[in-house]
């Protein structure tokens, strides 16, 4: 049987840590995901990620089960996305996926795996990676956010609009648009013409 | 093109996004398919958001790093054992304030006459002394400010002039 992530949460108010241990077991390699989506540094993500928890463990004995679990969990990793996205700008801080192209798989296991045999196949998927991800970046911030949530996180429309706080018609044509300036990024890029209607 | 289709056509084209995540009602997404089949046009849009969502699957999850579990936890441990400890200094602060009023209740007897008399005293003084504060400064005699302040009084009192009585120079002749 599987208990839900309401009632763990609930055990957790409690003071079962094994509770809390079931959640950060069952969320963080989405979270880290959808954070390192968001703002593009996977080391920064991870520590992001890990505040979420922490967030989420602080403020346990004052959780009530009104809302999904889930929804707050994407609500306080957005917030805390949007700050880091804004501090960066402030800042004008440059990291390092960002200024070398190629080395972001240093941070993947699939960077050890021995790749002497298909080593073009292997590059052309990593050069179209690198391109989804620059182009993901340039979408402005709100319609990364909503896009991010429903093709990697697979969130319902209603609970994308609990997260980022807005209406439910606002996320449909955030989507929309998102998906729209992704396709002409993605055309411009290079990659993507196969179908040569515009969305 | 018409017009009138173009309109409808953009009106379709609007909830493609939703019909392919599977966001509409089935009444609308049947209305949609049927239109699909129809129109060229907003089916090939329909496969432009096909393409574009199979291109953004394309980016693999990253794996979280082995230690993310062992930090979260330590940190929430650590955390935990802080609130403890504030905890706790909240509790001595609370129970020391309960031993004293106890105290209070077990020896200060409040209906005793005399008790509240001296209690009503004191206030009173305390209140009095707060708000009328008395200028003892003023009192002392040997305080240098007090007999320069004499000094002048008694500068002012000679600085009065005696006018004499004076006789007139001349008198009204009266006819």
């Amino acid at each position: 049987m599987i208990v839900s992530d309401e009632d763990l949460m609930l055990e957790c108010r409690k003071g079962d840590m094994s509770a809390f241990e079931l959640l950060v077991r069952r969320y963080q390699d989405a979270l880290v995901n959808y954070i390192y989506y968001t703002i593009n540094d996977y080391h920064r993500a991870e520590d992001l990620a890990q505040e979420t928890f922490l967030r989420v463990y602080k403020s346990a004995s004052r959780y009530e089960p009104r809302a999904s679990f889930k929804s707050w969990l994407y609500t306080i990793a957005t917030n805390l996305s949007r700050n880091e996205i804004r501090n960066r700008a402030r800042r004008k801080t440059y990291y390092l996926e960002d200024m070398v192209d190629e080395n972001e798989d240093v941070y993947h296991s699939e960077f050890m795996v021995d790749t002497r045999f298909q080593p073009d196949i292997l590059y052309e998927k990593k050069e179209r990676q690198q391109i989804i991800r620059k182009t993901l970046k340039q979408l402005p911030e709100n319609q990364r956010l909503a896009l991010t949530l429903v093709t990697y996180q697979e969130l319902s429309y209603e609970e994308i609009s609990e997260i980022l706080n807005c209406s439910v018609g606002a996320v449909k044509s955030l989507i929309h648009r998102a998906r729209q300036n992704m396709r002409k990024l993605l055309i411009k890029a290079g990659i993507g013409e196969s179908v040569n209607a515009q969305i | 093109m018409p017009k009138s289709k173009m309109n409808n056509c953009h009106n379709y084209q609007a909830q493609l996004s939703a019909y392919f995540d599977n966001e509409l009602p089935t009444w609308k997404r049947h209305i949609i398919r049927w239109h699909l089949k129809r129109c060229p046009n907003c089916s090939d849009k329909h496969a432009a958001i096909q393409q574009t969502d199979k291109l953004l699957n394309y980016l693999e999850p990253v794996k979280t790093s082995d230690l993310f579990l062992s930090n979260v936890m330590s940190r929430v441990k650590t955390m935990h054992t802080y609130e403890n400890a504030q905890r706790s200094v909240l509790n001595r602060i609370g129970s020391a304030v309960e031993n004293m009023k106890s105290w209070i209740r077990g020896n200060i007897r409040a209906y005793n006459p005399v008790y509240m008399a001296g209690f009503v005293f004191g206030v009173v003084m305390m209140v009095g002394v707060t708000l009328y504060s008395p200028q003892i400064e003023k009192l002392n005699p040997f305080n240098q400010s007090n007999a320069e302040a004499s000094e002048t009084h008694e500068e002012k009192l000679i600085s009065f002039e005696f006018i004499p009585k004076q006789t007139p120079k001349r008198f009204l002749k009266i006819r």
